[in-house]
């Protein structure tokens, strides 16, 4: 539930921007890898997408990103899957060649995780293990850095370094993506 | 019997982490190696909603309107335009092979599938960008996206030949060129 009020905010805030006073819309996708920050287990991969547009006094953005895991099961809390649909504020500043984009602000992250758990079954003489899964949602505090070089007016590939703190999820990740700007 | 701490077996990955950070980290504030960024007097290339204009002299921009001279005078309306590329010339090539050199090893590493060697490969990622960026950022601006800001102005009003409030008899002399010129 508290997932779907932070989205209808994520929304709301994006659908009440002045539409007329936004410019450079742009539009990200990327791949790469987003482990978690704590703990051991498998890595993850996954993939991002953003829509970015510059107002007078910075830039807004919505993004998507998701990641997963190649292993099934792990440890208690392992992640299996995560999703994180975020709203961020930022400012990007150009060079010579490239643009570099600061950019954070709040999301709701999803994930499904596993729980196993390991007992002796004194009825039948021997080691019992179950793999359980769970869906937690959560509220995520993202942030970017991201360096994209411009080939052209509308077209650009850039690597971004992105993450979340998330309550026992935190995760960091590394990306590289394309850029269509309209 | 040999017993493993887990310590001992992060330990090679973490003096990795450290030797990966300071080797980026100095590259990217070394100031000896700043490339230098020479202005072509203020001629540029600008993009705005009707196309795009190379090689034009930036002349003035007055009454919300870019009035530039390239084969002949032009007037542009400052709210179509979307960027002012200035012409510049550069010679820091090896800026490429320092920046690929973080993010080419960091993408090989996003393949494998342990969590630590992602780790890295973030880190890596990380200082390459941050690389990348400083280099950027050390070098004049020759790029102005528009809407520009307060900064962005002053910069920008540097490379036209008359800037505000000068010689403004000039301006509306090349105002009233530049509208013959639309005519």
């Amino acid at each position: 539930m508290r997932s779907v009020a932070i989205a209808a905010v994520i929304l709301g805030a994006t659908m009440s921007l002045p539409a007329q006073e936004i410019r450079d819309l742009r539009f990200d996708v990327g791949y790469g890898i987003a482990p978690r920050l704590s703990g051991q287990g498998r890595g993850m991969n996954g993939f991002h997408a953003i829509a970015a547009g510059r107002l007078s006094w910075g830039e807004v953005s919505l993004h998507y990103e998701t990641r997963m895991s190649s292993a099934s099961s792990g440890g208690y809390g392992n992640e299996e899957n995560g999703t994180t649909v975020s709203f961020q504020v930022g400012t990007t500043v150009t060079g010579a060649h490239g643009e570099f984009t600061v950019s954070a602000g709040l999301g709701s992250f999803r994930a499904k995780t596993t729980i196993r758990n390991e007992y002796y079954d004194y009825t039948n003489f021997t080691f019992v293990q179950t793999v359980t899964t769970q869906e937690v949602s959560k509220l995520a505090i993202p942030a970017d850095i991201r360096m994209c070089w411009n080939f052209s007016d509308g077209f650009g590939l850039g690597a971004a370094v992105l993450g979340a703190y998330v309550e026992d999820n935190s995760y960091a990740g590394y990306q590289v993506f394309v850029r269509i700007g309209l | 019997m040999l017993t493993r701490y887990p310590l001992c077996r992060r330990a090679p990955v973490t003096a990795l982490l450290a030797v990966i950070l300071v080797c980026g980290m100095g590259c990217a504030v070394e100031p000896a190696r700043i490339p230098e960024l020479s202005v072509l007097g203020s001629f540029a290339d600008v993009v705005h909603g009707g196309g795009r204009l190379e090689n034009v002299e930036l002349v003035a921009l007055q009454n919300d309107t870019l009035f530039v001279l390239g084969g002949s005078f032009a007037a542009i309306p400052q709210d179509s335009i979307k960027t002012i590329s200035l012409r510049t010339e550069e010679s820091r090539t090896w800026i490429v092979y320092v920046v690929l050199g973080h993010l080419l090893p960091a993408t090989a590493l996003s393949f494998s599938s342990e969590i630590d060697i992602q780790r890295i490969a973030v880190v890596m990622g990380g200082v390459g960008i941050i690389t990348w960026a400083s280099w950027e950022l050390s070098t004049p601006q020759s790029v102005f996206r528009f809407p520009p800001g307060e900064s962005d102005m002053k910069e920008l009003a540097l490379h036209l030949r008359f800037p505000y409030g000068v010689e403004r008899s000039r301006l509306e002399q090349i105002d009233s060129l530049a509208q013959r010129s639309v005519r």
